[in-house]
């Protein structure tokens, strides 16, 4: 088994926006005024915020050209949750070579999810989707200290090749590591100082509270879609149609959803 | 007897600070000052958020005793504005909303204590002193330390490294600041070992140094770079030189233009041809070779920018052309070429100008992360 303490011990610093942009989202105030100015004065958070809102997944029929018109649409929660996922990718090194994934093909499918959770789930419930963009981006964070170690301990081919094969990814990973990838992922949040109840999120443990449980249950859906070895795949599709199904979500809507936004 | 002993050791130690008092109600206000002015040095009243924010600046108090729920501008907001000035300001909540979702963000954003309504002069007294207790402490460890002024810049650093505190580590990319925070990991006369963002790891390697930057050094430390360990965050640095950094006083990103932007001014009625350098919302940089004049500080002319390209900039194209009155802020000689900076008198905001640098800020952005897109995917 790969230890990963020396890793954990090295995890690059974190900007404190990060934790001031949670800090906003989570102030019922509602403060757009003072977001507008953290991201006005950060050339990196305008030009997250400016490039997704004229993608072609996210865009609108006319440019958007101030980040002011892009909060005005998109509103405080995902703009926030978009920011911090940008903040937190710029601060630790990508890496899933062990699971032979590119930065571009992550990161399309990775929003190719987002629209599929807001396009999907209606804003009545919209506590679901807000609170699910920062725990997806975040949980593959523990693969990417996987595929670091595996490097350092030259085992990425053995890894890889075991990969091929394996039936079950999250076992081959506790064979690996002794914990799952978001276990993993966990436990850099907790290292970092990340809010327990995201942190819980992440671990995907269990929690009476109904909302906490409604979004686990998305959470998994999700995960099943964005599966590592093969995202948005005709298996996939029909795996997660049928947990919705099992769970009450709109199975259908998601059925024609992910067929239109995979082709 | 307990309380006695505490009102005369409160006394003591009171007596050396001042105190800013926000309230906006009249009656508590009278019955708190009072009490206050048997303690403290000094005492200041305010009535709103932004009010205690003025008096703040004038007054620069050592303690804020405040209210939440205020006109104007609310408690919490205010205080934010306060330890943006001063990071380390004591500050103690006066609020009849004792809830925990109050108090744990009023914990976040750095109040010191909370006192609930109505008012309780034990509670006060026990509170004051804890806080006072605290600052005095601080005081003893900074005077040993040395004041800002005094201090030799090593010592800071060493400091700052022992106290396990963040530093400020800043690059730029053509204009685009790209700031991260880091923290020493270890320090051995001119060399720092910092650990920071991959990112700003990036920024480093490009520009080949870093400037770093901490609220407790009077200059910004400009140091090169020695080495970088990517997979540990870390990067090595030398010490080069301290300096006065213009950049924390700049209040707008400035960005280097392209080729979709002229510029002229006018001068007696005649338009001359400007190259910028770079361009901020609220001011301008710029050669201008064919100009016979002399400039001075506080000269006024008009400055014309001509958007070539407004498709890439905004989807509302009526106009390819602003003109906006400037001032001079100085001129500056390089290499036999005349430049000068520029302010803007009037502006307005969502302007075209507004919309090309944001645009630009994306290019800007996007050409750094795609210049080290390998490094990003390995």
């Amino acid at each position: 088994m790969i230890i990963l303490d020396d890793k954990l011990s090295k995890l690059p610093i974190l900007p404190q926006k990060i934790f001031d942009l949670l800090l906003l989202k989570d102030d019922q105030n509602y403060d757009s005024q003072k977001l507008l100015n953290i991201i006005e004065n950060d050339a990196i958070l305008t030009a997250r915020l400016l490039t997704l809102s004229n993608s072609k997944l996210f865009g609108f029929n006319n440019k958007i050209e101030t980040p002011q018109k892009a909060l005005n649409l998109y509103g405080m929660n995902f703009t926030i949750s978009i920011l911090v996922c940008e903040l937190i990718g710029n601060s630790i090194k990508f890496d899933l070579d062990a699971y032979n994934v590119d930065f571009e093909s992550y990161h399309k499918n990775l929003e190719l999810t987002y629209k599929l959770l807001y396009d999907w789930i209606s804003d009545k419930d919209a506590f679901l989707k807000e609170d699910l963009i920062i725990p997806l981006y975040v949980s593959n964070l523990g693969r990417f200290l996987f595929t670091q170690a595996l490097k350092e301990e030259n085992k990425l081919e053995d890894f890889s090749n075991s990969l091929v094969f394996c039936k079950n990814i999250i076992s081959l990973e506790k064979n690996f590591f002794g914990y799952t990838y978001y276990e993993m992922s966990a436990i850099i949040l907790h290292k970092w100082g990340f809010d327990k109840r995201l942190i819980k999120l992440v671990a995907r443990s269990k929690d009476n509270n109904y909302e906490y449980t409604r979004k686990l249950e998305l959470l998994k859906i999700l995960d099943i879609l964005l599966n590592i070895k093969e995202p948005f795949s005709k298996k996939n599709k029909l795996i997660a149609i049928a947990e919705a199904k099992k769970n009450g979500f709109d199975f259908s809507k998601l059925e024609n959803l992910s067929d239109k936004l995979s082709l | 007897m307990e309380n006695m002993e505490n009102i005369v050791r409160l006394k003591e130690i009171a007596q050396n600070y001042t105190i800013l008092f926000v309230e906006d109600s009249k009656a508590l206000q009278k019955q708190v000052v009072k009490f206050l002015q048997k303690l403290f040095k000094e005492v200041h009243v305010a009535s709103d958020g932004e009010e205690g924010i003025e008096k703040f600046k004038e007054y620069n108090p050592n303690v804020v005793l405040t209210d939440l729920t205020m006109p104007k501008l609310n408690g919490h907001d205010m205080i934010r504005a306060i330890k943006k000035i001063e990071p380390d300001i004591e500050i103690v909540i006066l609020s009849a909303h004792s809830d925990p979702d109050t108090l744990m963000k009023s914990f976040h954003i750095g109040v010191s204590d909370f006192i609930a309504k109505p008012v309780n002069a034990s509670k006060m007294i026990n509170v004051f002193l804890k806080v006072l207790s605290t600052l005095a402490r601080n005081e003893k460890k900074l005077e040993a330390f040395g004041n800002k002024a005094q201090r030799n810049d090593s010592d800071t650093l060493d400091f700052i490294f022992k106290n396990s505190m963040d530093i400020d580590i800043v690059n730029h990319y053509r204009g685009v600041p790209l700031i991260n925070r880091g923290k020493i990991v270890s320090l051995n006369k001119d060399e720092i070992i910092l650990r920071t963002t991959y990112f700003q790891l990036l920024a480093i390697k490009y520009e080949n140094m870093a400037v770093l930057d901490s609220s407790l050094i009077n200059e910004d430390i400009k140091c090169s770079l020695l080495d970088i360990n990517f997979e540990n965050y870390e990067v090595i640095l030398k010490k080069e030189e301290f300096f006065k950094s213009a950049y924390k006083n700049r209040e707008e990103i400035r960005v280097e233009t392209d080729n979709d932007i002229r510029a002229f001014i006018e001068i007696k009625g005649e338009r001359h041809f400007v190259e910028i350098i770079d361009i901020s919302t609220k001011a301008v940089l710029f050669s201008y070779p064919s100009i016979d004049e002399e400039f001075k500080r506080n000269d006024s002319f008009k400055l014309i920018l001509v958007f070539d390209n407004l498709k890439k900039i905004t989807s509302d194209y009526t106009t390819k052309a602003i003109e906006i009155n400037v001032s001079v802020y100085k001129t500056v000689q390089k290499n036999e070429e005349n430049f000068l900076v520029v302010f803007f008198k009037d502006f307005k905001t969502n302007s075209l100008l507004h919309k090309y640098i944001f645009n630009r800020e994306v290019e800007l952005v996007e050409e750094f992360k795609s210049k080290f897109q390998d490094s990003l995917k390995d």
